[in-house]
């Protein structure tokens, strides 16, 4: 029972800190400096406590807690760790944000932290109920936090149509979960690993609903075709939410996609790797089309978002040790190229009131420092080395060539190379443009620090990447949760 | 810390040291930037001066565990093939640096890419680990993007981001072939002397998809009909000193890497191939010059004889016997040294005259007698006049596939590359040099110190490795046998 306490307390932690911010909200002056700077770092202690709660967990061994409900193994400790740190990054990249400049925060950082620990829950789901109900807590709050511009109507909209795909997807998997129940007699991962036979022997029905599940993930992760309210949830809400979401959540979704089709279920007898498959190449090529036609800077990032996911999911469609330890260094490393190319953003819109590519010509005159590492993170985000983009992008290649998966490389590598040709229009606007104005653009101290971490990570792991292969590899080696728990009778 | 690394990453603290240096202040840029390119350039030369000729081994041996966790190794060995590259590579880079003293934007900027450049052209000749080879063979990507990007001519994006993916295109398809080797290894390896032990013993098959995809990253680099179409591009619209570096130096790697590693690791699929190899080589020399043939503008003109005179290179190699090898490797020093000249030339005369229209010009060798003279010594020893190295390396190119039978028609065809070639120079030469003097041109200066500086050297070499091509012949000799030794190898 105590175990269960422990496991449970960066969860219990997050929550209550961020039901204290809630209460802070409530106060009359919650639009005033001090009371924000107050929330702020509550938010961030709250964070804090709850990572020490993680790593004091140790190095992680399959427990199963929470009746079952919840696991703790390798796969939830490192997913708990990308989510922690996109939360705590995404909280310091709030603060001092022209955007908010008027509204209260404090319910802002509540919401990310509420939503934090929804994505703790969901990478430690041992069951279909509890995903249902922890994707949900990642949602709601997410909803919240893109619409929280409330005088923008861009933002609303946004908020809006996420809000739609959201409860859509969501009705899809009760659905999917609701078949499945029927055909095996409970929503327990585990018994769906145990009745691998009955749901061989039903194949067709059991074929329907993972086609549901796939269905609802897919909206979740953001793949190709169910992707298309990435663009404007993340061009409507409020930059800072944008990189929060285009993080946190989708490799939190990938990773659940990872625990139910490649840990639990046995996709390649049920045939829905190679729907998987299909659905990796569809993600990279039609987002990395798209993205060569964008001129806005953040509905590139997206598009490259979702491209990227194709990329994690490659892992997960390779499988074996190999396979899943790629899509862990792989979501660890897209953490920081990403949420860095984000903050160069965050940065520069700022300043330039704008995040149109036109906004952006000669910035390398204006702002040297800033295009040098937005210069960094895109040349990491496309693969090239020596950056940690390019180990993420080696190891999943070779994950999924030693698997046998020949062709999905040579499309996946084909597609790196469209992916130049829309990273690379950032860079010609930065660089090969002439400036429109010469006022140099301030960097505030949080984003300063956010970029140092982001961008020592990005060129560690691209110098150096041996102690990150050696931790994922390490976290590998522990068996996974599903394999070893015990049968529950239907 | 090594000789070898040493050579490599001074450039790079070079590069790094340049971040730090004030933007008002472009000479020390400029001083710094020479110093770290002399200084490279000064240890390759120690290297060559304690290099054992008598051996084919790798020297210099440095090793170190990088990755453990996928068997990758940090390994650098030198051989003669490779000193030979790295000395070239280190010279025209530092003659390079230079003749860019006139660059006055982003003088800062441009230095680090300069170097930059430099220790990813010196780590892939010097790189023994597949790996670590295609990391630097990738670190050349970027750094030429912003040089031609950024201080290139009127279609410089273009020209850029063409070179870039196209490229990019090839490295990918290595990438892929590269995993090949490894996953076909046991234990699972990317070092060259590890696959070098296992790879010749693969099947068929597997040797000629490998094979494949190496082909596509280096047949973009050399480049190689029909990809080919970046180089024009790339090398008219980028700044003169960078035209010397992709001419002389980037084209080499593709060969380089097709000598050492894709003929050497899979005999079987070379073997099968040389002879549409070959093919290729003769579309080049001919396609090559005829192209040339049909420009006006002289950087251009140069650029397609680049294509051409890399066609020579191929058809040595594919011959696959000990002249071949030798010819092709000379041609890629005297390629580099001529071709670094005439680019530098070419720079000269379009900096004051801001055309390099050939008939725009006439009867200038009264007007710059010195200018006149050296350029017509680089055109020469480019089309091959004895005594000068282009004759040379060309010989031993033809004499090393005549001698393999089946070669003999397409060697005589690609022979009318020597002969067209001759004639686009000498028309360049008349109608620029000789003539009426086009006196539109009266305010016209001959070159300066700093422009003589960089191009000298290069008419000694030139002149030097046309009488003593055995300076050059001697260091590659041991290793140029090994290689083609190791291509005889038959699996059991």
């Amino acid at each position: 029972m105590t175990t269960g306490f422990r496991l449970l307390a960066p969860t219990l932690v997050l929550s209550a800190f961020a039901f204290l911010l809630f209460g802070l909200d409530t106060l009359k002056g919650r639009a005033r400096p001090g009371v924000k700077s107050a929330g702020f770092w509550l938010a961030l202690l709250g964070l804090g406590i709850s990572a020490a709660m993680i790593s004091s967990a140790g190095q992680p061994t399959p427990i199963l807690y929470g009746r079952g409900m919840l696991v703790s193994d390798s796969l939830s400790f490192i997913l708990s760790w990308i989510a922690i740190l996109t939360t705590f990054l995404v909280v310091i990249l709030s603060e001092n944000d022209r955007t908010f400049e008027e509204l209260p925060l404090c319910a802002y950082y509540g919401l990310l932290l509420l939503s934090a620990t929804g994505l703790i829950l969901v990478v430690s789901a041992n069951d279909f109920l509890m995903i249902f109900l922890s994707i949900e807590l990642v949602g709601v709050p997410g909803f919240i936090l893109t619409a929280y511009l409330r005088s923008v109507e861009k933002s609303s909209e946004a908020g809006m149509k996420f809000f739609l795909i959201g409860a859509f997807s969501s009705a899809m998997l009760a659905y999917g979960i609701s078949i499945l129940y029927g055909i095996t007699g409970s929503t327990s991962l585990a018994s769906l690993q145990n009745g691998m036979p009955l749901l061989m022997a039903k194949a067709p029905l059991t074929l329907v609903a993972l086609f549901f599940v796939i269905v609802s993930f897919g909206f979740k992760i953001a793949l190709v075709p169910f992707h298309m309210w990435v663009p404007d949830a993340f061009e409507g809400a409020p930059t800072p939410v944008a990189a929060f979401l285009s993080v946190a959540p989708k490799v939190a979704g990938a990773a659940l996609a990872l625990r139910v089709f490649s840990l639990t279920l046995q996709s390649a007898q049920l045939g829905v790797i190679n729907v998987l498959a299909i659905l990796v190449v569809l993600t990279m090529t039609v987002a990395n089309l798209i993205g060569l036609q964008q001129t806005n800077v953040i509905r590139l990032l997206a598009y490259s978002s979702i491209a990227h996911m194709g990329y994690l999911l490659l892992g997960l469609v390779a499988g074996g040790p190999a396979g899943i330890s790629s899509v862990y260094l792989y979501g660890w490393i897209y953490l920081f190229m990403n949420l860095g190319a984000f903050t160069v953003v965050i940065c520069l819109s700022n300043s330039l009131q704008s995040s149109d590519l036109s906004a952006y010509a000669g910035l390398s005159k204006r702002a040297p420092a800033l295009s040098a590492l937005f210069l960094l993170f895109l040349i990491s985000l496309a693969g090239i080395p020596p950056t940690a983009g390019f180990i993420a992008k080696f190891y999943v290649l070779s994950a999924a060539y030693n698997a046998g998966w020949i062709w999905l490389v040579l499309i996946a590598s084909a597609n790196s190379v469209i992916a130049v040709g829309y990273y690379f229009k950032i860079l010609h606007a930065m660089y090969f443009k002439a400036p429109v104005s010469t006022e140099a653009v301030p960097i505030t101290l949080p984003i300063r620090f956010v970029l140092g971490v982001t961008s020592f990570v990005t060129l560690c792991m691209g110098i150096a990447p041996q102690a990150g292969f050696a931790m994922v590899q390490k976290l590998v080696a522990t068996p996974p949760a599903a394999t070893t728990t015990t049968p529950v009778q239907p | 810390m090594g000789v070898l690394s040493l050579i490599t990453f001074l450039p790079l603290v070079g590069a790094i040291a340049l971040l730090v240096v004030p933007k008002d202040k472009p000479q020390l840029a400029r001083l710094l930037a020479v110093i770290f390119a002399g200084a490279s350039f000064i240890v390759s030369l120690w290297l060559w001066a304690n290099f054992n000729t008598g051996t084919s081994d790798f020297q210099f041996v440095e090793k170190f565990n990088w990755i453990p966790t996928f068997n990758i190794q940090y390994i650098m060995g030198v051989d003669g093939l490779s000193l030979v590259l790295v000395v070239l590579t280190t010279l025209l880079t530092l003659l390079s640096v230079i003749a860019s003293f006139n660059i006055e934007n982003r003088v800062k900027e441009y230095f680090f890419f300069f170097l930059l450049l430099e220790t990813g052209m010196i780590g892939v000749f010097l790189g023994l680990d597949l790996f670590l080879f295609y990391v630097f063979w990738e670190l050349t990507l970027v750094p030429m993007y912003f040089l031609i990007g950024i201080w290139g001519g009127p279609k410089k994006e273009y020209a850029a981001i063409k070179f870039f993916l196209f490229t990019l295109f090839g490295s990918v398809f290595m990438l892929i072939a590269l995993l090949a080797l490894y996953f076909n290894t046991t234990p699972h390896t990317f070092e060259y002397m590890e696959i070098l032990k296992q790879s010749p013993s693969l099947a068929m098959g597997l040797q000629l998809w490998i094979f494949l995809g190496l082909y596509l990253g280096f047949s973009v680099k050399i480049p190689a009909f029909p990809f080919h179409t970046w180089l024009p591009l790339a090398h008219v619209e980028a700044p003169t000193a960078v035209s010397v570096i992709l001419a002389g130096v980037l084209l080499k790697m593709g060969l380089y890497g097709l000598m050492r590693f894709s003929f050497t690791l899979l005999p079987l699929a070379t073997q099968k191939l040389a002879y549409p190899l070959a093919i290729i080589a003769t579309i080049n020399i001919v396609y090559g010059a005829f192209c040339s043939l049909a420009q006006t503008d002289i950087k251009r003109m140069i650029a397609y004889s680049s294509v051409n005179h890399m066609g020579y290179a191929l058809l040595g190699i594919a011959s696959l016997n000990v002249i071949g090898f030798s010819g092709a490797a000379l041609q890629m020093i005297s390629h580099g040294i001529i071709t670094g000249a005439l680019f530098l030339l070419v720079g000269v005369i379009y900096d004051r005259a801001h055309t390099r229209d050939v008939n725009a010009f006439g009867g200038l060798g009264t007007k710059l007698p010195v200018y006149t003279g050296i350029m017509t010594l680089a055109c020469f020893a480019s089309l091959g006049l004895p005594l000068l190295a282009g004759f040379v390396s060309e010989f031993l190119c033809f004499l090393g596939s005549f001698q393999v039978v089946h070669y003999r028609y397409i060697t005589l065809i690609s022979l009318l590359g020597i002969l067209i070639t001759a004639a686009f120079f000498l028309i360049m030469i008349k109608k620029v040099f000789l003539g009426t003097f086009n006196t539109k041109w009266e305010k016209l200066t001959d070159m300066d110190t700093r422009e003589l500086v960089a191009v000298v050297p290069l008419c000694i070499l030139m002149v030097l490795f046309g009488i003593l091509p055995s300076l050059l012949l001697s260091p590659m000799n041991a290793t140029l046998t090994h290689l083609v030794d190791l291509m005889k190898l038959t699996p059991p």
